[in-house]
């Protein structure tokens, strides 16, 4: 685990342009920024795209980076805002298609899991990104209010709202 | 479910899903080639003030030429645009505009999951694996169909002569989310968000899968194909050229307009745009003088701030020079085409139809369009094809006779098809 005073060193090594350091500060969040990406975006490979954008992103701007703050919503912030982009990305629009989710994920007794995918793909890209984030990246209020740019409280009351839309499209199956 | 079940359908939902091998390795890599360093504090502000600097001077030239504001009102000599309520195909001066639906349909999701259809007779059916079996789709649609898109891995946006209606795979189930009859082309970036062309070259948004319309003035119309690339890019084309925005829509600019002599006969009756990303991309241009029919292909790869006419049904005048330009008579003659596939930056296909004929073409560039290299399609005696490309397998939809659907599949780019049905 990188301690909060090598985070430093390390950042302030990035900064100045040492990529070593950059890589070994950004590559434990690699896994989370997949996560994120892949609930958003529901396509391996399109995770893949947007996290490799992101990292270039947050190396480029690093240097907007406030010293302080915690560098995992900030990069969390920069990946979502990739999803977004992407998300419109319809180059293939040409051909009719939809982001797809990779088809070996495609577990044919799995009518639960598929479900929860098509209801939050029916949510608006905010609430989406909220339920996310703290359903599945377990991220706290006060975390996810960085990465969305919202108050701790505006965003518990947002994610309650969120909750409440996905349940009202999402009616996974009761087993006893 | 309490919020730990939650936690844990997440997971279950979103767990199997891996980056691959070396994803995470790559990644770094790109950084470590970047040749700019980051900067530091002093360099920073004297390079954001060049950069300011930079752009006002560049935007004080735009505004002086007036490129860079979407037109409030319609600029003087283009044809005002015909009322909301009118949903027929007739354009400017009684030429028909050709913002209608292509004869046949394909929307693949993946290599297994395809949706297919006639927009004349309205049939539609489903494959979920690869079209070894294919299921009829009924419902409440039952007239023409005029665009089909996949928004999400179960959710399908049909367009029809009834309306716009959403199909759920997992249910089946129909849903009609608007009653307007005219939305001839969908792109929708997921089930909530999305435009749509209209039949009489409008464009419309919403942000409720469809429920509420509004239209959106993009600087150009009529509209006859729109395509966005991400949150911010798109373009808009239509007979009178082509309009791109780089700021999710709130402004638009020209990037292509033609200019006919005077006395021009004939016009561009249908224009369509295909990026692959930012900066490659194709548009296809048809022109319609009386008898004389003929299309040309135009390239860009730097986002459309230049475009070059490349290749092109040249016979019979059609097109004329002001739109040919130095485009090269490479595509063979046909009275009718599928809307172009762009397969990559400088790759990109179509079929051209002679129906009369009852023949079809595949013809396939890699080289922006300047050379096109074709080949009979797979069937004799069919009507209009259209293809539809996702990850390694090709797919074509034409009409076959009495049989209907005639469905065809290629692994290889085009190369072989094996007929799937009938």
């Amino acid at each position: 685990m990188v301690t909060a005073t090598t985070t430093a060193e390390l950042l302030e090594r990035s900064v100045a342009g040492d990529r070593v350091a950059f890589e070994r500060l950004f590559r434990p969040l690699y896994d989370d920024a997949f996560r994120l990406a892949a609930a958003m975006l529901s396509d391996a490979s399109l995770a893949e795209d947007a996290v490799q954008e992101a990292l270039f992103n947050a190396w480029r701007k690093l240097h907007t980076f406030r010293t302080g703050e915690d560098v995992r919503p900030w990069f969390l912030t920069i990946v979502a805002n990739q999803c977004r982009s992407l998300r419109r990305a319809r180059w293939w629009s040409v051909q009719r298609v939809a982001e797809v989710v990779a088809p070996s994920r495609h577990d044919p007794g799995s009518a639960d899991r598929l479900d929860l995918e098509a209801a939050l793909a029916r949510l608006p890209r905010r609430a989406r990104l909220l339920l996310v984030l703290r359903y599945y990246l377990d991220m706290s209020f006060e975390d996810i209010g960085a990465v969305v740019g919202a108050s701790p409280t505006a965003v518990k009351s947002s994610t309650h709202r969120a909750l409440v839309k996905l349940r009202s499209e999402w009616a996974p199956e009761v087993t006893d | 479910m309490d919020e730990r079940e939650l936690r844990r359908a997440f997971g279950a939902a979103f767990d199997a899903s891996r980056p691959s091998a070396g994803a995470a390795d790559r990644a770094f890599a790109r950084v470590a080639e970047d040749e700019m360093r980051p900067y530091g504090t002093g360099r920073r502000l004297a390079g954001a003030a060049a950069v300011a600097l930079a752009l006002l001077v560049v935007a004080t030239l735009l505004i002086a030429r007036g490129a860079l504001s979407a037109p409030r009102s319609t600029p003087a000599g283009l044809p005002a645009p015909p009322a909301a309520a009118d949903r027929g195909w007739v354009g400017a001066a009684g030429v028909p505009l050709r913002n209608q639906p292509p004869p046949s349909l394909a929307a693949a999701l993946n290599d297994r999951v395809v949706l297919a259809g006639l927009s004349g007779s309205g049939q539609l059916e489903l494959t979920t694996d690869g079209g070894t079996t294919w299921t009829a789709l009924h419902g409440p649609v039952g007239g023409p169909l005029f665009d089909l898109q996949w928004v999400d891995n179960d959710t399908a946006l049909v367009s029809t002569d009834a309306g716009l209606y959403r199909f759920q795979r997992s249910t089946s189930g129909w849903t009609r989310m608007s009653s307007r009859n005219d939305l001839v082309r969908l792109d929708f970036a997921d089930a909530v968000s999305g435009v749509a062309v209209t039949a009489a070259g409008d464009v419309v948004e919403t942000q409720d899968g469809g429920r509420t319309l509004t239209t959106r003035d993009v600087g150009l119309h009529p509209v006859t194909w729109i395509q966005w690339v991400s949150n911010t890019r798109a373009w808009a084309a239509g007979p009178q050229g082509i309009a791109a925005t780089r700021d999710g829509g709130a402004t638009w600019s020209r990037q292509l307009s033609f200019h006919a002599p005077p006395g021009q006969a004939g016009q561009v009756t249908r224009a369509q745009v295909g990026f692959r990303d930012e900066a490659n991309g194709f548009a296809l241009f048809d022109f319609v003088s009386g008898p004389a029919v003929g299309f040309v292909v135009y390239h860009t790869a730097d986002g459309g701030a230049t475009w070059t006419p490349e290749g092109c049904t040249c016979a019979g005048g059609a097109p004329p020079d002001w739109l040919r330009g130095g485009a090269a008579a490479a595509l063979p003659w046909a009275p009718q085409h599928s809307d172009l596939v762009v397969t990559g930056p400088s790759s990109a296909s179509l079929v051209s139809n002679d129906v009369p004929m009852g023949t079809a073409t595949i013809c396939s560039t890699a080289d922006s369009g300047r050379d096109w290299t074709c080949a009979a399609a797979p069937y004799e005696g069919g009507g209009p094809a259209s293809i539809a490309q996702r990850g390694q397998l090709w797919w074509m939809v034409g009409r076959l006779g009495a049989s209907g659907l005639l469905l065809a599949t290629s692994p290889d780019a085009g190369a072989t098809w094996t007929i799937r049905r009938p």
